[in-house]
């Protein structure tokens, strides 16, 4: 069953050459709205290997270097026709619209936090909370100790220094913290603006690398995938 | 690029495996979703997942889900 093929969604604005997609198809822009969505037809959907991913990855990276902003689409986005985008985005606009001026201008650097070899423990627990935890009572204890796992998903309080140092460059940013005992403590994805690459490599490679107890690596710049919104299907 | 001891010059996108777990992660894990169900044809067979996850494998391969409650 054929379809339409989603990569990305832009903003209004000029036609730009867009090229073939991941199988060598042509893409077409279909608009909805206030925006639109970069697209083409494929005879059935691609399967996730990794030559289809990179593939991709590469159409994603050659039309975020021609619109101001684009927001990535998820691989596998396969529709039935034209008129179900039109309608998706259509009826989603002010949201990918607001997205949209967000990630404007904006690359992704991704750091990954794992442990050292012998450093597997969680993230500690101040002594300050047990103390106002115990204090208080059991309603209470119940919300704070959910407040606090929340924080803590989005915390990665092992590389604070170097979070404080690239503090000035960030426009936004999503912090997950792995589950389960293993290496891997946590990933930052990390929005800025596209010509401040070098500056954050930088200072990367001058912090990290004083951090203690944890090791870190960085990739990037890569399209703005982990600011997409998300939205209704 | 990686911190710890001190070692060989740092560099983007290191190691191949690290450059397939970020494209893993930010091709099937972030992006945009127009398709509550996302189908997949492998080797002829119709995978239809109605929510998509992804464990990421590091140097431990799987991490298994924390039971917060």
């Amino acid at each position: 069953m054929s379809g339409l093929y989603v990569y990305g969604i832009a903003g209004a604005g000029i036609a730009a050459p867009l090229g073939g997609g991941l199988a060598g198809e042509p893409l077409r822009w279909v608009a909805g709205g206030a925006v639109r969505a970069v697209a083409g037809e494929l005879a059935e959907p691609p399967a996730p290997a990794p030559a289809a991913l990179a593939a991709h990855d590469a159409a994603v990276r050659r039309l975020a270097a021609q619109v101001p902003a684009l927001l990535p689409a998820r691989f596998g986005q396969f529709l039935p026709d034209e008129h179900t985008l039109r309608h998706w985005l259509t009826a989603h606009a002010r949201e990918l619209t607001a997205a949209l001026e967000r990630v404007a201008g904006c690359v992704q650097m991704t750091l990954r936090v794992f442990a050292a070899a012998a450093a597997t423990a969680a993230a500690p627990v101040e002594a300050e909370e047990i103390a106002a935890a115990a204090e208080a009572g059991p309603g209470t204890r119940y919300m704070e100790r959910r407040r606090r796992e929340v924080e803590r998903l989005h915390s990665l309080p092992e590389i604070a220094a170097l979070r404080e140092a690239l503090r000035p460059l960030l426009r936004d940013e999503r912090i997950e913290r792995a589950a389960g005992p293993g290496r891997l403590r946590g990933t930052a994805y990390d929005l800025i603006a596209g010509g401040e690459v070098a500056e954050y490599s930088r200072i990367v490679a001058a912090t990290a690398p004083r951090l203690t107890g944890c090791r870190v690596t960085a990739s990037g710049p890569w399209p703005p995938y982990a600011f997409a919104p998300r939205v209704p299907a | 690029m990686s911190s710890g001891p001190p070692g060989p010059s740092l560099a983007l996108l290191e190691g191949t495996e690290n450059s397939l777990l970020d494209l893993v992660d930010n091709l099937l894990n972030r992006g945009v979703v127009l398709s509550g169900e996302v189908i997949f044809g492998l080797a002829g067979v119709d995978l239809i997942y109605a929510r998509l996850s992804l464990v990421l494998a590091a140097a431990d391969r799987v991490l298994p889900k924390e039971d917060l409650e």
